[in-house]
């Protein structure tokens, strides 16, 4: 049977197949996005769950003008072969982009790391300013904005110092081994007693934890709300100073006993 | 607004119309044309001074104990100075004292602003309720309770909690959390007496109970304008304790 058109009906059902090969592809890419877009927006931000799901419609088309060429009888095995050669190559150029990549997605749906948190990660304390794909953005206590690439966060130990609600600060606090312990730890104790955030549980701990060198050390430990823990700290430190000072508490010197193997001949001048 | 007095002496909540004096604590008031001038001293140190412009007048009223030194949390934890222990399902219906601290408002008959902040106890302390990693500060009450109504006194809100043990235990309860965000205070006009509304503790389990906030146990009290920051919340109005009772 030959239609005036001048097509045979091989042709049209080729040419109807690749058609709906592509639509059924293009309508198959565009749900995909859809359900994937949902699925990601739970655990990621929106723009990137929404690159994401373009992402995975742009291969799903790429896929189909893929099979729908097969079908029309192209050969695609050079397209496959420069295809795969180019993969690898860009695979090996964009290898640290895609760690971090991958990073970012793990912090992301872990939630490691939140804007608005105090962290330490590779010796920088800071709070986090923003989490993007690639890195995180970091305010310094001191003020200054790094940027950290993602993938390094997820291979160092990255400490959360803003999620716990409280925090415990240490002193040790060295008193001269000729004053009155017991009176020091009463010292300490009242001063901790008043600040109001010192908190009462957990329970403040004072010990003698050492015999130092140069005095008997005594180590206090205290829990603090983790928003006053910088504040508390200083406060703190210098109530106990100021208040072992007014006490007449002798805060020692480092002291160093020197003795010499042979006798020392001194010469005392008679002026 | 009525010039002060040093003579005059007031010891009440509401509207401020002369000195008034509060523990170690004295506010003067005073007129001068369009300006009010208010100060309060602590002791004889003056604490607070601040001039007033406009149509407004000032307030003291009650506040929750959770601004002083500064706000860092909303939570009251209130320490029994001796545990109740309740028999399976059975309910017991206590009073306590709730510490308060006092509020001056500026205000007009529309908006308040808060101005000053003091407190009658000299050391306010805070705790953690429930574990390290998730638990919260609290600010630390250590109260006692009794099974007949108290007379109110100044520095302290009476509170009328109901104790209801749902378990088939026997419960040893040591202490309530309450959520200064929940929980209203109401005070009598002309007079010191503040109390909040009645405090439903549901026992659930061993370790849990769940805390509701009811209407007023007393008539004729006049309820706090709530700061901003504590304002009610319109649907969850209770506190869980998961760690602990």
């Amino acid at each position: 049977m030959v239609l005036n058109l001048g097509f045979n009906l091989e042709t049209l059902i080729a040419i109807a197949k690749i058609v709906g090969i592509i639509v059924a592809g293009f309508a198959v890419a565009y749900y995909i996005r859809k359900a994937v877009a949902k699925l990601l927006i739970r655990s990621l931000p929106v723009h990137i769950s929404v690159a994401m799901a373009k992402a995975v419609m742009y291969v799903t088309i790429a896929l189909t003008l893929f099979v729908a060429a097969g079908t029309a009888g192209i050969d695609l095995t050079g397209v496959v072969i420069a295809g795969g050669i180019a993969g690898i190559v860009l695979g090996f150029a964009l290898q640290p982009v895609l760690s971090n990549l991958f990073a970012g997605l793990f912090l992301f749906s872990e939630k490691i790391v939140t804007p608005g948190s105090l962290i330490e990660v590779d010796n920088v304390v800071g709070t986090v300013m923003e989490v993007s794909i690639m890195s995180t953005k970091i305010q310094r206590v001191d003020g200054v904005i790094v940027r950290i690439p993602n993938s390094k966060i997820f291979e160092v130990a990255v400490k959360n110092l803003s999620a716990p609600p409280v925090r415990r600060i240490d002193f040790v606090i060295s008193i001269a081994y000729k004053e009155n312990a017991e009176e020091a730890y009463r010292v300490i104790k009242h001063v901790i007693d008043e600040h109001p955030f010192v908190l009462v549980d957990p329970p403040p701990d004072i010990f003698v934890h050492n015999l130092g060198s140069s005095g008997v050390e005594i180590l206090v430990r205290v829990w603090v709300p983790t928003k006053l823990w910088y504040e508390v700290q200083k406060d703190l430190l210098w109530k106990i100073k100021k208040s072992l000072s007014d006490a007449g508490i002798e805060i020692p010197f480092n002291q160093v006993d020197l003795w010499f193997r042979t006798p020392l001949k001194i010469e005392v001048s008679k002026e | 607004m009525l010039k002060s007095s040093a003579i005059m002496v007031g010891k009440v909540f509401g509207v401020i119309r002369s000195s008034i004096a509060i523990s170690k604590h004295r506010i003067d008031v005073m007129l001068e044309g369009e300006v009010t001038r208010y100060r309060r001293f602590d002791g004889e140190n003056l604490a607070r001074e601040l001039d007033i412009v406009g149509d407004a007048y000032l307030e003291l009223v009650p506040m929750y104990p959770v601004f002083l030194p500064k706000f860092i949390t909303q939570y009251i934890l209130c320490i029994f100075s001796k545990p109740i222990v309740l028999a399976p399902h059975r309910e017991a219906r206590v009073y306590m004292y709730l510490p308060i601290d006092f509020a001056v408002y500026v205000r007009n008959q529309t908006v308040f602003e808060i101005v000053d902040l003091f407190s009658v106890d000299p050391r306010p302390k805070y705790t953690l309720y429930g574990p390290n990693d998730q638990g919260v500060v609290a600010r630390y009450c250590l109260t006692s309770y009794s099974f007949n109504e108290p007379e109110p006194r100044l520095g302290t809100a009476v509170s009328q909690l109901v104790i209801k043990n749902s378990t088939r235990e026997f419960v040893t309860v040591n202490k309530v959390l309450l959520d200064s965000s929940p929980l209203r205070l109401y005070y009598k006009p002309f007079t010191w007496d503040a109390y909040t509304q009645l405090i439903v503790m549901n026992i659930t389990s061993s370790t849990t109970a769940t805390l509701y906030y009811e209407e007023p146990f007393k008539a004729g009290l006049v309820p706090l304008n709530d700061p901003p920051k504590l304002r009610p919340p319109k649907v969850y109005n209770r506190t869980e304790m998961l760690w602990g009772y």
